[in-house]
C-alpha cells in the first residue's frame, strides 16, 4: 500500500462514521439509493454528505485546515 | 449554560456559507439531523453571518402547539380578511416589507403547520427571502416544505454527529484545557459526539483541575435532566417500539426477525423510522441495534427489575431459535437467563 492510500486510510478512520462509511461505499460502486440507505440520509442530501465528507477527509489529511475544525466565536 | 464554543464544524460552515450565496438558484439551507446534533446552533451561525452582511432577518421557531394554528409561525403577519387565495402572496409581502434583502430562518420546520409551510415554500421559489430551515431526521415534514430539497431548490445538509476527534477537541476548547483520557472516553461512549448530550454529561460533573488536565473524581454520570430528556423520547413510543427499546437495551444487537416475532411485525421498522434505532445488513440477516448508547443507559437505569428479568427471559427463549445464526449465542444466552425470570441452564455453560 502507497503511502498516500494509507494516508487516506488513516483520515478515512478519523471521519465521523457516516462519513466514511458513504466514502468507502461510493468508492465501491454501491448504488446510490442503497448508500442512502446505509448511511441514514435523505437521497437529495447525499451529494452534500459526499462534499462535507471529502471537505472532512482534506482537512484531516492535511491538506487543509489543523484537523480539528475550529471555528469558535 | 454558557455557550460553547463551535468546534468540528468548520466544513459544514463552508457548506452553509456557499448556500446562502447562490445567485444561480434560490439561496438558503436545509438542516437535517437527529435531535441534539447541533442544527439549531448551525442556523444561528448561518443568520449571523448574514446579519454581519446587512441582511434583516426574521427568525421563528415551529412548535407543537403552534402547529395547530394556522400561520401559527408568524402570528404577528396575520392579514388582514381578504380574498383566501392571495392570503399566502400577502403574508409572503408583508414579510418582505422593508429595505434590506431578508433572511427567513425556521427553527424545527417539521412543525410547520400547512399555512405557514406554504408561506416558507413561497418565499424559496419565488427567490424573495434567503431561507435558513432546520428539520429532525426521521420526522414528518409538510409537503411544501419537503419540496423545497425533494424538487433542488435548496440544498438539504444532513448534519452528522461529531468525530471522536472532534468531541475531544471541543470539551477540551469549552473547558479551556485537556482533560483526562479515560474521562474523554467515557464521555465519547454516552454522548457519540451528540453536542446536546455531551453538554449535559459535562455540565453534571464536578470537573477539577490537576496539573493543568480536568479530571473527575468518580466516572461520568448521567445527569437526570438528560436522562429525563431521553426517557420522555422513549415513552413517547408505540408501546411496540418501546419494547423494542427495552429489549436491546438489555442485549444488542438482535436480529430484526427475532424482534419482529418477539414484539410484533413492523415494530423494528417503526423503531427505525423513528430515529431510535438503527440496523444493518450482516451476511445473511439484519441487526438491529440502539441507535444512541444513552438510549440503553437511561432505559436500563429506568426499569423495574421484575420487568428486565421477564425481558431478558423473552430474549434468552427467542436467541435459542436462532442459534444458528448467531455468533456466541450459547453464552449470551446464558448470562441473560442467569438474570431472568427463567431457570438457569448448566449447559449453557458447558
Amino acid at each position: 500500500m502507497s503511502d498516500e492510500l494509507s494516508d487516506r486510510e488513516r483520515a478515512l478512520r478519523r471521519l465521523p462514521l457516516p462519513y466514511s462509511l458513504a466514502l468507502r461505499l461510493r468508492d465501491s460502486g454501491v448504488d446510490p439509493d442503497l448508500i442512502c440507505e446505509y448511511v441514514g440520509v435523505d437521497p437529495a442530501a447525499l451529494d452534500g454528505m459526499f462534499r462535507m465528507a471529502e471537505a472532512k477527509l482534506a482537512t484531516l489529511d492535511g491538506t487543509r485546515g489543523d484537523g480539528t475544525g475550529i471555528a469558535g466565536d | 449554560m454558557q455557550e460553547w464554543p463551535l468546534v468540528g464544524r468548520s466544513e459544514e460552515l463552508a457548506f452553509i456559507d456557499s448556500a446562502l450565496r447562490r445567485c444561480d438558484t434560490a439561496s438558503g439551507i436545509v438542516l437535517a439531523g437527529s435531535a441534539g446534533v447541533g442544527k439549531t446552533r448551525l442556523a444561528h451561525e448561518a443568520v449571523a453571518l448574514e446579519r454581519r452582511r446587512g441582511a434583516q432577518v426574521r427568525w421563528t421557531t415551529a412548535t407543537e402547539c403552534a402547529r395547530t394554528v394556522p400561520l401559527g409561525a408568524f402570528p404577528d403577519l396575520l392579514p388582514t380578511p381578504g380574498d383566501p387565495q392571495t392570503l399566502v402572496p400577502r403574508v409572503v409581502d408583508r414579510i418582505m416589507d422593508g429595505p434590506s434583502r431578508v433572511v427567513v430562518a425556521v427553527d424545527d420546520a417539521h412543525l410547520l403547520d400547512e399555512l405557514s409551510a406554504l408561506v416558507v415554500n413561497h418565499l424559496v421559489l419565488q427567490r424573495r427571502a434567503t431561507v435558513v430551515l432546520t428539520v429532525r431526521s426521521g420526522e414528518r415534514v409538510p409537503d411544501a416544505i419537503a419540496a423545497i430539497w425533494k424538487d433542488e431548490h435548496l440544498e438539504r445538509l444532513d448534519l452528522q454527529p461529531l468525530s471522536e476527534q472532534e468531541t475531544d477537541a471541543l470539551v477540551s476548547a469549552a473547558l479551556g484545557g485537556p482533560v483526562e483520557g479515560a474521562v474523554m472516553r467515557q464521555l465519547w461512549r454516552l454522548s457519540r459526539g451528540n453536542v446536546l448530550f455531551l453538554r449535559q454529561l459535562v455540565a453534571a460533573g464536578e470537573f477539577r483541575r490537576d496539573s493543568g488536565v480536568w479530571r473527575l473524581p468518580g466516572k461520568v454520570e448521567v445527569p437526570p435532566m438528560l436522562s429525563d430528556m431521553v426517557d420522555a423520547r422513549i415513552i413517547a413510543l408505540p408501546n411496540d417500539v418501546r419494547e423494542v427499546v427495552d429489549m436491546l437495551a438489555l442485549s444488542e444487537p438482535l436480529p430484526v426477525d427475532l424482534l419482529d416475532e418477539a414484539v410484533g411485525r413492523g415494530a423494528v421498522e417503526r423503531a427505525e423510522d423513528a430515529g431510535v434505532v438503527s440496523v444493518e445488513p450482516d451476511a445473511d440477516r439484519y441487526d438491529a441495534r440502539l441507535a444512541h448508547p444513552l438510549f440503553g443507559e437511561v432505559r436500563r437505569a429506568g426499569m423495574g427489575l421484575l420487568r428486565a428479568r421477564r425481558l431478558r427471559g423473552e430474549i434468552a427463549i427467542a436467541l435459542k431459535d436462532s442459534d444458528s445464526r448467531l455468533p456466541g449465542v450459547s453464552s449470551r444466552r446464558a448470562m441473560l437467563q442467569l438474570d431472568s425470570d427463567l431457570a438457569p441452564d448448566a449447559t449453557l455453560f458447558t
